[in-house]
């Protein structure tokens, strides 16, 4: 097999032999060592999280991977193909950015004009200290059961990219958190789970985050998106209540897939 | 991590409002139980007759010094021509970048592995010294085929589980360990060097099987003409399996639309691979007969000997012929070609049919190779498989059955397509 | 001075053969081959010779000829050796024979088809020695496990021993006679001898390369160099592929 090991004779048919597979048995060897090596580093800098979101951003529908800039009537503009990193995006780059103010209501789903959504389903709010509150949208609320218990990072962890902020208990879903930070500490806003983080990054560094009516547009289509999962149609008379969301969704539709919306609607692939 | 209440006024003790079991895309944990036990008795009888030949000698076979191959080899030969699909779609996703290919991807991955482990499996029961495995590659025969086909199937075999690593790292609770989905991003990132790696071998272990029989100078029925360095058996067996592996990448998703009663694969997708099919296995077939008309013309009658007799052997006839060409050949290949204008019943018919036609070539070369003595005055013996022989290697496939069904279970195999999610079933 | 090159190998007249066997016995002896078990019977023992009975029926006449079939020592493009993943077969230069390395041998059994005549074997079962039986083990031949495949070996072991005799008597050569593979000793008619085909003086040269002399398959271009005489025209012609197409009987001796 080898020369010096006895049979070994240079014939070029035992060259080629023994060329080709030692050629085949190195690249393996690289490619296996060298992505091993690679994650090592990437788990030790922190960037575990991020990774993860860009591999799970490949596994989502197409529906909940639509470029922000394609609710403009946009036609050549579909999918994102860059994890919602609108900083690091060209096509973000070359159609300028979005200014957005406003605020507004999708069937009682309150919009408020001093806060930014994540399209994770989680929205950040700048306090007076220069710490942000992060919590969960209207609709992400309702999309979990009104006795829902959340695991949260405990007060001094670090939060980074892709990581999650909040964990259903019985960890079936992750919804992302919408900056990275520091956790300070948990409380109660309005009866619902909030966190407070220093930020890791100025809020401003975040375009991704969006805000004022496009945070409107978004909220309603992520509403009629729902309801075709639930309800099979997306057509607004469908909701019997007269205009407000329920409470607790998963009492108004019990027999849904709840496990597979969940992942969807809060891009937990 | 703290485990809070997501509202403040939560009652302290939990009452479940919705059903216990929320449903999901798949059965239930009690139906799913009940479709395994079966097969999971029939792995553990595969793995007591692997146990007896292992422990007591191959004698518990019905192999005799002339029937040196049978059953076992058959199987492994077909199995491993119908897990091409795995290297076949690996090129058409990432080197010619055929979109819809992404679908079954994953499956193509996981049934390859499943085909390749297996038949390994089989073969280290079959030889007789399965801890000498190891002397194939320090005191290799280069002129050889069968060293040829240790080298390029072992790694092969190691190709495709890198390429399962991705796969694998996509479980929920394995991912949720730090650094899982790392492994799994940075192994995903050198998938066409993998792909090409895998095509590579492929090609060489697939060939090198065909070869296998094409070399055989001694045995009447094997021998074929060299193109260049190979037999043309080499090249007819690669082709063949690459015709034949993505029909059995759709006939396996369509076992699994039909078993779970859901749609699971878009047609686009099907369609595509079925016509690829369909195109190369009337390449195949074309081929096949311009090497069938020269061996009978030219190489039989120049060793001496009357091409009639070599069909005259009890069961091999003539029906082997019009069976290979036309029933489970023609036939399966046009009908995958039209498969935009098929049911996908139909086309699982027809990849059916194309994946007895491949089978058959493999059972001839082996069975009917070995069935005709190369002394006129030697007579020929029967051979039939005995039940150690089934159950083996239908333990292989019961484990493969398992594996497959607790993939798509833990959803690694199939991507999401919400448009067939809402349609109703359509057959 | 370099040894001359030998090809050794057997003459078998078949106008002498009567089929009585012993040479297959004396062969399975020699070979430390172990009794088999009851089921095993002729398709799964370990017969590195074995004598086949070829009957010829033309215009009324009957006649019969017993064929020792045996590893034929091919020289050119040697099937086994060509197959063989791990160079199990080994065909010695010096003296021409084709040996199994049975210590190699994996069991893949891919020389066995491979091999025209089916001169090889495969152990099926572990071979087992009862104790009378392990006393007459012939110390000159090793005695392999199950799983591995064999085949006659020109009694390699006597050559070897026979070798090592002449080389503390300070010859390189042997004398004619002084090698005897079992088969030949055990001959009660003397169809079975030993001749080096390279070797113009060996006593049986002449009768090697004369008219009554034929090898089995030639057409294969394997160059077996077992040659068998006799003076019947059918008899040369018995491996005629020809003859595939007119009925035979045969059974086993």
């Amino acid at each position: 097999m080898l020369p010096n090991v006895y049979e070994f004779s240079w014939e070029p048919h035992r060259i080629v032999f023994v060329a080709f597979f030692l050629t085949v048995a190195g690249v393996l060897v690289a490619h296996v060592a060298t992505s091993l090596w690679r994650s090592w580093r990437d788990v030790r800098a922190g960037r575990a999280g991020s990774l993860r979101w860009h591999e799970d951003f490949e596994e989502l529908p197409e529906e909940r991977r639509l470029c922000r800039h394609a609710s403009h009537g946009d036609a050549a503009v579909r999918a994102c193909e860059n994890g919602f990193d609108c900083a690091h995006c060209e096509r973000h780059r070359s159609r300028g950015p979005v200014a957005s103010t406003g605020a507004g209501s999708v069937h009682g789903l309150e919009i408020r004009a001093d806060t930014f959504y994540h399209r994770g389903h989680t929205w950040v709010r700048p306090e007076p200290d220069g710490r942000v509150k992060v919590g969960l949208t209207p609709l992400a609320v309702r999309m979990l059961p009104a006795d829902a218990r959340l695991r949260i990072p405990e007060p001094g962890e670090e939060i980074r990219s892709g990581d999650p902020a909040f964990v259903l208990a019985d960890g079936s879903v992750r919804v992302l958190a919408p900056i990275e930070g520091r956790v300070v500490r948990c409380g109660f806003e309005d009866g619902l789970l909030t966190l407070t983080l220093d930020p890791g990054r100025p809020l401003a560094e975040h375009v991704e985050l969006l805000s004022g009516h496009e945070a409107v547009g978004w909220m309603e289509r992520e509403l009629r998106q729902l309801q075709a999962r639930l309800l099979g149609t997306e057509a607004a008379s469908a909701w019997a209540d007269g205009g407000a969301v329920a409470d607790d969704l998963t009492r108004v539709v019990p027999g849904a897939d709840w496990g597979s919306v969940r992942r969807d609607m809060f891009l937990d692939a | 991590m703290l485990e809070v209440a997501l509202r403040a006024d939560a009652p302290a003790v939990t009452v479940p409002a919705a059903p216990p079991e929320t449903p999901s895309r798949h059965c239930s944990r009690r139906a799913f139980t009940l479709w395994l036990i079966p097969w999971a008795l029939l792995l553990a009888a595969g793995a007591f007759a692997c146990l007896q030949c292992l422990v007591d000698g191959l004698h518990h076979t019905n192999m005799d010094n002339r029937y040196v191959f049978g059953l076992w080899i058959f199987l492994d030969l077909t199995v491993i021509a119908l897990g091409a699909g795995a290297f076949t779609s690996g090129l058409l996703a990432y080197v010619f970048h055929w979109k819809e290919v992404r679908a079954v991807l994953h499956l193509a991955v996981l049934t390859g592995l499943l085909c390749y482990g297996g038949a390994v499996a089989i073969l280290m029961v079959d030889v007789g010294q399965p801890l000498r495995a190891w002397f194939t590659f320090w005191h290799p025969n280069v002129h050889s085929m069968l060293a040829e086909v240790t080298f390029c199937l072992t790694c092969y075999l190691i190709v495709l589980a890198v390429e399962f690593v991705p796969i694998l790292t996509r479980h929920r609770r394995l991912r949720s360990t730090p650094g899982v989905a790392v492994v799994g991003s940075r192994v995903h990132r050198g998938m066409v060097v993998l792909a090409v790696l895998g095509a590579t071998l492929s090609f060489f272990h697939q060939g090198s099987l065909g070869g296998l029989y094409g070399v055989l100078q001694g045995r009447p029925f094997a021998f074929r003409e060299e193109l260049w360095i190979f037999p043309t058996t080499f090249f007819l067996f690669v082709l063949s399996a690459m015709a034949i592996g993505p029909a059995f990448l759709v006939l396996i998703a369509r076992v699994f639309e039909i078993v779970t009663r859901r749609l699971l694969v878009p047609r686009a997708t099907i369609d595509r691979l079925a016509r690829l099919s369909g195109t190369l296995l009337l390449v195949y077939l074309a081929l096949k007969a311009v090497d069938t008309l020269v061996w009978l013309n030219t190489t039989v009658p120049d060793s001496g000997l009357q091409p009639a007799w070599l069909y005259r052997q009890p069961p091999f006839g003539s029906w082997v012929l019009v069976a290979e060409f036309l029933v489970l050949g023609l036939v399966p290949a046009l009908l995958l070609r039209r498969a935009a204008h098929q049911s996908r019943a139909m086309i699982t018919w027809a990849a059916v049919l194309g994946c007895a036609g491949i089978a058959l070539n493999r059972l001839v070369a082996t069975l009917q190779t070995l069935i005709l003595p190369s002394l006129p005055f030697e007579d020929t013996w029967a051979y039939v498989p005995n039940w150690q022989e089934n159950v083996a290697f239908a333990g292989v496939i019961a484990l493969a059955v398992i594996v497959l069904s607790l993939a798509h279970r833990a959803d690694l195999l199939f991507g999401r397509h919400p448009e067939l999610e809402s349609s109703a079933s359509e057959r | 001075m370099e040894a001359r090159r030998h090809r050794y190998t057997l003459l078998i007249d078949l106008d002498r053969c009567d089929g009585c066997g012993a040479c297959s016995v004396a062969c399975a002896i020699e070979n430390n081959c172990a009794v088999p078990p009851a089921e095993a019977g002729p398709r799964k023992s370990i017969l590195p010779l074995r004598v086949d009975r070829v009957v010829h029926q033309q215009g009324g006449e009957v006649d019969e000829v017993f064929v020792p079939i045996m590893c034929q020592h091919c020289q050119h493009h040697t099937p086994c050796a060509m197959v063989c993943p791990q160079t199990a077969v080994d065909l010695d230069p010096e003296t021409g024979v084709v040996s199994q390395v049975v210590d190699r041998c994996l069991g893949c059994r891919y020389c066995m088809a491979a091999c025209p005549y089916h001169a090889r074997s495969f152990n099926w079962w572990r071979p087992e020695w009862d104790t009378s039986l392990a006393r007459h083990l012939a110390p000159d031949v090793p005695v392999r496990q199950r799983g591995v495949v064999e085949k006659c070996n020109l009694c390699h072991g006597r050559w070897q021993r026979a070798y090592d005799r002449a080389a503390e008597e300070g010859r390189r050569e042997l004398e004619p006679g002084e090698f005897v593979p079992a088969c030949g000793e055990s001959c009660p008619r003397g169809a079975i001898r030993l001749v080096d085909l390279d070797d113009p003086g060996d006593p049986n040269h002449g009768d090697a390369h004369g008219d009554r002399a034929f090898h089995l398959l030639d057409r294969l271009g394997t160059e077996p160099t077992v040659t068998y005489l006799s003076a019947r025209d059918w008899v040369r012609r018995i491996d005629d592929p020809a003859c595939f197409d007119r009925d035979r009987e045969v059974s086993h001796a």
